[in-house]
């Protein structure tokens, strides 16, 4: 690990100007990501600014109905928000899916969101990477690929996001805040990451020394209807192999409206847009979600070793409908 | 018909003599045991399951503060015999696995042992 | 890069300098010769070297100390007042609820945070109603102590231990 400078950030536009001046500056959140990161080798900032202390540790109900989430509320304290178990259960489900208990009190909504992949190929300095070290290849490709996308991917690189949190904020239509140089500038959480392309070396939009403030859940009657499902290795402490994140609102045995979204199947939170199509306006019943779910997957790419991934991900969706609809 | 053994201890619900120690976490294991000016190393495993180490680079950890030695095959003390393969280890540049030992480094902390480390370069031929 | 920094630790204020690379961990370990919570893989995944941090059981390997400058600290030797076990102590021994140990003074602290978390009505993944108050049971237990692994697989009495140690 080189030898680093740390400093206390004291106002978001104080900690953008210090990262966005020197490219070898990174923000620290909690630390549970990035911390690993760099005992592992694959980072490595000459200056760290902490961004914990920037008064943005609250969770604020909006007026018009919606929460604010400040970057630096931690993992555990969003988790077990009154306000959000009530309106937005998703998101409580999702982040309790994830980590441990310590690992939860540490980590930071800004943090979540831009954890890196957990793909071994990436993590391992001696492999092929091209999110690590564009043009050198991807050692999934021809390596092992059982945590690998199905949908979304390139030949330069099949990763998968790994946050739980970021999949339910994606079905919330949910919207971060991010301090820029000058100013501010808000973008929809589903924009935020991106697919891998030629450039997996960039997982999100941001740009260098650009820092999220906030993230705002718009009001959603529909969220009260809501839930995670993490499919995985083990009942506990794992990643996803597929998740679903999903809000139903059904009448009279009808879809009025749906959100749908998934993780573990792609380089960014997978918002299941075509299957929603398919159910608005339709019968709540098992054929329509199936017919749904398979509509959404029509267009997945399974690696040699994860086509469990396409029927597994059918299968939870369905499963995760059925029961929100039984109420 | 053989007598019973009865022990007072087989068998009965007995606090360990060294549990308030354990739960307390005073209890010192090997590396917690208290030594005047300790030195750190870090160890360099191979990154090539089979193979043989061609160059190696010790000059970037070398020259680190605080940087006490670093071994490899080259300068590795020569061990007075081969009979206990396990511990053959820095005698020869021929790798057996991934992540057998090939190096270390020595230094006043554990941070700078870390760092001499990544800095440490080996070429293989694999 | 050295920094100067304060932590009051087992209720003992310590000043200490260290390296900015230098974990939480490292810091009560290698300067502070607080053993108590113990290095097992150093990246945040065994909870071995779990405390509490200003009251929340966090994991040490992966907080630089730097960060927590002035923060409060109690590992599982400062549980202990004046020579009284706290209960969960005395609840892992009368469960035997260790083998080697090495786990032991990180999952107690865990389960001390982790009770603290469950009275202050906090769900877990098990809850089946989110928005009630959570009750302890074996699977309640079993699910947030899910960052605290032990190699001995002393499970089954941890579990009892926790339990009990519940009160």
């Amino acid at each position: 690990m080189r030898p680093f400078r740390y400093e206390r950030a004291e106002d978001a536009s104080g900690a953008v100007a210090a990262v966005a001046g020197h490219p070898e500056a990174a923000f620290l959140g909690g630390g549970t990501n990035l911390v690993d990161h760099m005992k592992l080798g694959i980072a490595g900032p000459e200056l760290l600014v902490d961004v914990t202390r920037l008064g943005n540790d609250a969770i604020e109900p909006l007026p018009d109905g919606g929460v604010r989430i400040g970057a630096a509320v931690r993992n555990s304290v969003l988790a077990a928000s009154p306000l959000v178990r009530e309106r937005y259960p998703v998101l409580s489900h999702a982040l309790l899916a994830g980590a441990s208990g310590q690992l939860r009190n540490l980590a930071t909504t800004g943090g979540n969101l831009l954890q890196r992949t957990r793909c071994v190929y990436f993590q391992d300095l001696t492999t092929p990477c091209n999110k690590r070290r564009p043009g050198s290849g991807c050692g999934a490709l021809a390596g092992y690929t059982r945590y690998h996308a199905i949908l979304g991917a390139s030949e330069h690189c099949v990763a998968v996001h790994p946050s739980d949190m970021a999949v339910a904020l994606v079905a919330l239509d949910a919207v971060v805040e991010v301090e820029v140089p000058g100013g501010s500038r808000r973008l929809r959480v589903a924009d935020l990451h991106r697919l891998p392309g030629d450039a997996p070396d960039r997982d999100t939009k941001l740009e260098h020394g650009e820092l999220i403030t906030a993230v705002e859940l718009p009001a959603a009657p529909i969220a009260a209807r809501s839930a995670y499902r993490k499919v995985r290795d083990r009942a506990s402490f794992a990643f996803a192999l597929v998740s679903v994140a999903a809000a139903l609102d059904v009448a009279d045995g009808e879809v009025r409206d749906v959100r749908i979204a998934l993780g573990g199947v792609a380089h960014k939170p997978w918002r299941a847009a075509r299957a929603e199509d398919a159910l608005r306006g339709g019968p709540a019943t098992e054929d329509a979600f199936r017919a749904a779910a398979e509509a959404e997957l029509a267009g997945a790419r399974p690696l040699r070793d994860n086509a469990f991934k396409v029927p597994m991900a059918r299968n939870t969706i369905v499963a995760v409908l059925r029961d929100l609809a039984a109420g | 018909m053989s007598t019973p053994v009865r022990t007072p201890a087989i068998g009965a619900a007995l606090e360990r003599l060294d549990g308030p120690a354990k739960v307390t976490g005073t209890a010192p294991y090997a590396f917690e045991h208290r030594v005047r000016g300790p030195a750190y190393v870090h160890a360099i495993q191979a990154t090539v399951a089979r193979g043989r180490i061609t160059r190696v680079g010790t000059a970037a950890a070398g020259a680190l503060d605080g940087m006490l030695a670093v071994i490899t095959h080259e300068n590795a003390p020569r061990l007075a015999s081969d009979k206990d393969r396990e511990l053959w280890i820095l005698q020869s540049p021929d790798v057996g696995f991934r992540g057998e030992f090939v190096g270390a480094v020595i230094a006043e902390s554990a941070e700078t042992a870390r760092e001499g480390a990544a800095l440490v370069e080996i070429d293989y031929d694999a | 890069m050295d920094a100067r920094i304060t932590l009051r630790v087992d209720g003992e204020q310590r000043l200490l300098t260290v390296d900015t690379r230098t974990t939480l961990l490292d810091a009560l370990r290698e300067h502070l010769g607080v053993i108590s919570p113990k290095k097992g893989c150093d990246h945040g995944q065994c909870g071995a070297c779990t405390v509490l941090l200003d009251g929340r059981r966090v994991t040490t390997c992966l907080a630089f100390a730097v960060a927590h400058d002035g923060a409060e600290i109690t590992t599982a030797e400062g549980l202990a007042h004046e020579g009284e076990l706290h209960p969960m102590q005395r609840a892992f021994l009368e469960h035997d609820g260790f083998q080697c140990g090495y786990c032991t003074p990180g999952q107690i602290c865990s389960a001390v945070g982790m009770l603290d978390e469950l009275r202050a009505g906090w769900p877990s993944h098990v809850t089946s109603d989110l928005t009630a108050r959570p009750e302890l049971d074996d699977d309640e237990i079993r699910e947030r102590m899910n960052g605290n692994l032990c190699r001995c697989g002393a499970y089954v009495n941890i579990v009892s231990a926790i339990r009990e140690g519940a009160g």
